[in-house]
C-alpha cells in the first residue's frame, strides 16, 4: 500500500504544472503518436540507418534528445530496448482497451529493467515525451492492497467500506482499524499475495495465490501453519485456507516440457542447413506482448538462504501435512533452482483463464 | 414367513408376494435355477415402497436364534489369550528390534519425500532424499533390501550424495549447506561417519553439487557464485586445496553439477547460464569453456576413459565434447523435457539420462542413438545411475519425485 492512487495523482498533478498537457487525450491520438514513433524506427530500418527515436531523457531537459540503437554504448542500446517494449505494451493496452500497471510492465521483462524504478521512470518520461498523462497510456501505478467483490469491511468508527464493484478495486484500510468483515453471500475469497496481510474470515474458504519463490512460500507458511505471528495473536477460528498456486507442479507442466518445433536449438549446436532452424527463427519473429515476458528466473543467493531458513523453521512442525508439503516445494525449488512470480501465469496481463480452471478444480474437489 | 404375511396384504400385492413364495419353493429344483436368478430382480422391483417397509419390520420382529454377546465372546476367546512374542531380532538395516521373518516397519517407511540423489558402490546403493535419513541398499541381493539407514545425517534433507570409485568413501551434501564424509567399514560392511567438511573456508550454504575422486581423497564442489572448490578430505583437517573461478570473482553463474574424471586429471562443471567448464587438475587452470547449451546445465559426466564430457540440462539435448581439444563432437536429441541426470556405463559404451517427465533413456555412444526408453512414472526423475557390473547383464536404477527407486536390468548385449 505504499503507492496509493491519490499519491500517483498528485505526482501527475506536478507533471501538469511543469508542462501543460491537454487533460483528456483520446486513445486514438496516443495510438497515432506511438505509431508515428514506431514508423520512424521502421523507416530507419528500411533505409539502413542507425535506429533512433526522439525521447526526453530527463524531466528537466527541455529539448528532446535522440536515443539510438545500437547507440554509443550498451546502456543506450538497453534504453532503446526498454522504451520500445513500453511503447509496444502501451500500444497493445490502448488498442485492446486494457489497463496495465507499472509493476506488470516490469515483470514482462525483469532482466531488461532490472529494477522496478527503471520501468517507473521510463513510463513517466515516455508520457512526458508523448505530451500526454500517464493514465492516457493506459498505464497506472501498481495497485496494492485492494479488494474487489461483494465484501464489506466494517471499521471501528462504524463506517463501512464496500462492497467493491468494478475493475479498479477498493483500497484496503489499515489492519488495525478493521472491526469485522462481512462476507455476505461470498462463496470464496481469492487472496493474491505480494505481501503478507493478516485477516480472519472464518466463514468462507480462502484461496491463496502466491509467488513461487521463498517469500511466497513463507507467506503460505504463515497462513497455513499459524506460526510466528499467528501463534502470538489470538485467532478465534482459523479460516479455511487453501493454496491455489503457484506450485512446482504448475511450473513443471508449463516450463519443462520442450516443444521441439518451437524451441530453436542453441546456436552453437545447430546442425548446418537444418530446415527447422529457419522455421523456428521465423516463428520467433512474431513478437507479441505475451512472448516477450520473462518466463522464469534463477534463484539468487538471498533466495537460497531464505529457503534454507524456512526449511529450518518448518522442522518445528514436521508432522503437519502442510509443513511436509511446503518442505517438499522448497526442496524442489532449490533443486530446480528457479522461481516464478504470479505474473508468470498471465497472458499479457490476463490471469482469468488460469484462475477459472484452477478455482473450478479446487471448488469441485472440496 | 411370506405366507404368514399374506392375510395382511391387499390382493394386488398378494400376487407379487405369492410369486415371491414360489421362488422359495422352486429353488430346490436344480434345472430352474438359471431362470430364477433372473426372476429375483423382477420381484424386488415390483415390491411397492409400503411392502418394503413392512417386510423389514417383520424381519426385525420375528424371533431369531440369538447367541448372547458374552457367550459369543467366551467361545471366541477360548484358548486364544495373548501369547508372548519371542521371535524378535535386530533389523540389519536400521538396528531397531523387529519380528523375525517380517519386514521392518521402521525401514518400510523408507523415503517419505522425493529422492534427490543416488550413488552406487560395487555392493551398495546410497539414496538421499528430502528427509534427514540416508538409506543404503544392498545391490548384491536381487530384492535390493535396505541394508542400513543413517538417521539424522542432514536435518533439512540431502540433495546430493556421491561415492568414490573404489567404493570406500561417500560424501553427502544437505540443504542446510553441510557436507559429510562417510567411510565404509570393510569388516562389517557398514557406513560410518568420516567427519564433516567444515572450517573457516566453508561458508554456510556454499556447497551445492559434489563429486569424489577415484580413491575418495578429493572432493570437488560447486558454489552459488560459480566457483569450484576442491578439498583434501583424506586429511583430518579437510583443507581446501584448490579454488577455480568461472567468471570474475564472486559473480559466476550458479554451479549446478560437477564431475571428476576417473584418472583425476579433469574436473568438469555445469552452470545455470549454460556454460560448461573443464579444468585441468594438474595445472589448476581452466582448460575449456564450452558455452553451447545456452540453457541451464543440470548434469555433466566425464566418460570412464576421460576422453568425452557429456553435458545436458534444460535444453533437452545431451551435448558430447571431446576433452582433448574441447571440440563439440555430437548431440543426442530425443528428450522432451529438462534433463536432470547423466551417467556413463562402466565401459563408456552407453550413456544413461533421466528427465523431468519421468523418462530414462539409454544412448549408444558409438551409434549416437537412443537404444532404450523407459518410464515408470510421469513424475520428475532426479537421479539415474548404473550399478557396477556384477553379473552378465548391466543394471541401472532411477529415483525421483515418486519417492521410490526403480531397478532395471538392461539386455543391451543382444
Amino acid at each position: 500500500m505504499d503507492e496509493t492512487t491519490a499519491g500517483s495523482r498528485s505526482r501527475d498533478g506536478r507533471q501538469v504544472i511543469i508542462r501543460p498537457v491537454t487533460a483528456t487525450t483520446s486513445a486514438g491520438t496516443v495510438v497515432a503518436r506511438i505509431e508515428s514513433i514506431l514508423k520512424d524506427v521502421l523507416d530507419c530500418l528500411a533505409e539502413g540507418r542507425e535506429l533512433s527515436m526522439n525521447f526526453v531523457l530527463n524531466r528537466s531537459g527541455s529539448s528532446p534528445q535522440k536515443v539510438h540503437f545500437p547507440g554509443r554504448n550498451a546502456l543506450e542500446a538497453t534504453k532503446f530496448a526498454r522504451i520500445l517494449l513500453i511503447l509496444q505494451l502501451a500500444h497493445d493496452a490502448l488498442v485492446s482497451g486494457t489497463v496495465l500497471t507499472k509493476r506488470h510492465i516490469f515483470y514482462q521483462h525483469q532482466g531488461l529493467f532490472s529494477k522496478q524504478r527503471t520501468a517507473d521512470e521510463l513510463v513517466d518520461n515516455l508520457a512526458f515525451a508523448l505530451n500526454v498523462q500517464r493514465d492516457d497510456l493506459n498505464i497506472v501505478a501498481s495497485s496494492k492492497g485492494v479488494f474487489s467483490g461483494p465484501l464489506c469491511i466494517c471499521l471501528h468508527e462504524d463506517t463501512v467500506i464496500g462492497p467493491a464493484i468494478g475493475d479498479a478495486g477498493t483500497p484496503l484500510p489499515a489492519t488495525g482499524s478493521i472491526k469485522t468483515i462481512d462476507c455476505g453471500s461470498t462463496k470464496w475469497i481469492l487472496v493474491v499475495e505480494k505481501d503478507l496481510v493478516r485477516f480472519n474470515c472464518p466463514q468462507v474458504p480462502v484461496f491463496v495465490l502466491a509467488d513461487y519463490d521463498p517469500d511466497g512460500l513463507n507467506i503460505l507458511r504463515c497462513y497455513r501453519l499459524k506460526s510466528d505471528i499467528m501463534s502470538r495473536e489470538r485467532s478465534p477460528t482459523a479460516p479455511d485456507i487453501r493454496w491455489l498456486g503457484i506450485r512446482s507442479q504448475d511450473l513443471l507442466e508449463l516450463e519443462t516440457r520442450l516443444d521441439q518445433s518451437a524451441t530453436p536449438l542453441p546456436i552453437d549446436l545447430q546442425p548446418p542447413n537444418s530446415p527447422s532452424s529457419q522455421q523456428s527463427a521465423s516463428s520467433r519473429t512474431s513478437i507479441s506482448a505475451t512472448e516477450c515476458r520473462e518466463p522464469i528466473s534463477p534463484l539468487s543467493v538471498r533466495d537460497r538462504k531464505l529457503a534454507v531458513g524456512i526449511l529450518d523453521k518448518l522442522r518445528e512442525a514436521r508432522d503437519d501435512p502442510d509443513a511436509t508439503e511446503l518442505q517438499r516445494e522448497l526442496q524442489v525449488m532449490l533443486m530446480m533452482s528457479i522461481k516464478a512470480e504470479i505474473q508468470w501465469l498471465d497472458e499479457a496481463g490476463n490471469l482469468t483463464e488460469w484462475l477459472d480452471v484452477k478455482l473450478g478444480q479446487m471448488l469441485l474437489e472440496s | 414367513m411370506a405366507t404368514a404375511l399374506l392375510p395382511r396384504l391387499s390382493s394386488p400385492l398378494a400376487f407379487s408376494v405369492s410369486r415371491w413364495a414360489n421362488f422359495y419353493t422352486t429353488q430346490y429344483t436344480h434345472k430352474f435355477l438359471p431362470s430364477l436368478s433372473i426372476a429375483i430382480p423382477g420381484v424386488t422391483i415390483n415390491l411397492p415402497g409400503l411392502l418394503g417397509d413392512i417386510w423389514e419390520s417383520v424381519l426385525r420382529a420375528v424371533p431369531k436364534n440369538k447367541v448372547s454377546h458374552s457367550k459369543k465372546r467366551s467361545r471366541q476367546m477360548a484358548g486364544k489369550a495373548l501369547k508372548d512374542v519371542n521371535h524378535l531380532c535386530k533389523c540389519p538395516g536400521c538396528g531397531e528390534v523387529k519380528r523375525t521373518h517380517r519386514l521392518c516397519q521402521n525401514c518400510l517407511e523408507a523415503h517419505i519425500t522425493d529422492i534427490f540423489s543416488l550413488a552406487a558402490t560395487p555392493r551398495t546403493l546410497i539414496s538421499a532424499s528430502g528427509s534427514s535419513t540416508l538409506h543404503v541398499h544392498d545391490t548384491t541381493d536381487p530384492s535390493f533390501p535396505l541394508r542400513q539407514s543413517i538417521p539424522n545425517a542432514h536435518k533439512l534433507g540431502c540433495h546430493h550424495v556421491c561415492t568414490s570409485r573404489n567404493g570406500l568413501y561417500a560424501a553427502s551434501a544437505g540443504f542446510g549447506g553441510e557436507v559429510k564424509i562417510w567411510e565404509l567399514n570393510k569388516e562389517t560392511g557398514d557406513w560410518n561417519s568420516g567427519g564433516e567438511v567444515t572450517g573457516p573456508t566453508v561458508k554456510p550454504g556454499e556447497v551445492w553439487a559434489i563429486a569424489l575422486s577415484e580413491d575418495g581423497g578429493y572432493l570437488a564442489s560447486t558454489t552459488s557464485d560459480g566457483r569450484i572448490n576442491v578439498w583434501d578430505v583424506a586429511d583430518q583437517s579437510k583443507a581446501k586445496i584448490r579454488e577455480y573461478e568461472t567468471g570474475s570473482a564472486g559473480s559466476g553463474s550458479f554451479g549446478m553439477c560437477v564431475d571428476l574424471s576417473r584418472d583425476g586429471k579433469f574436473t568438469a562443471s555445469g552452470h545455470q547460464n549454460g556454460s560448461v567448464y573443464v579444468f585441468n587438475n594438474d595445472t589448476g587452470r581452466i582448460l575449456y569453456s564450452l558455452s553451447g547449451l545456452a540453457k541451464p546445465v543440470r548434469a555433466v559426466a566425464i566418460s570412464p576413459a576421460g576422453s568425452r564430457v557429456a553435458a545436458a540440462g534444460d535444453a533437452g539435448i545431451i551435448a558430447i565434447y571431446d576433452t582433448k581439444h574441447g571440440e563439440h563432437v555430437g548431440n543426442l536429441t530425443g528428450h522432451s523435457s529438462w534433463i536432470t541426470s547423466l551417467d556413463w556405463s562402466d565401459t563408456g559404451e552407453y550413456l544413461l539420462s533421466g528427465s523431468m517427465d519421468g523418462k530414462v533413456k539409454v544412448w549408444s555412444i558409438e551409434r549416437g542413438v537412443c537404444v532404450a526408453t523407459h518410464s515408470e512414472t510421469d513424475k520428475a526423475l532426479w537421479a539415474v545411475r548404473w550399478l557396477p557390473k556384477t553379473g552378465r547383464s548391466e543394471m541401472f536404477c532411477t529415483a525421483g519425485a515418486n519417492r521410490s527407486i526403480s531397478f532395471y536390468r538392461e539386455a543391451t548385449g543382444s
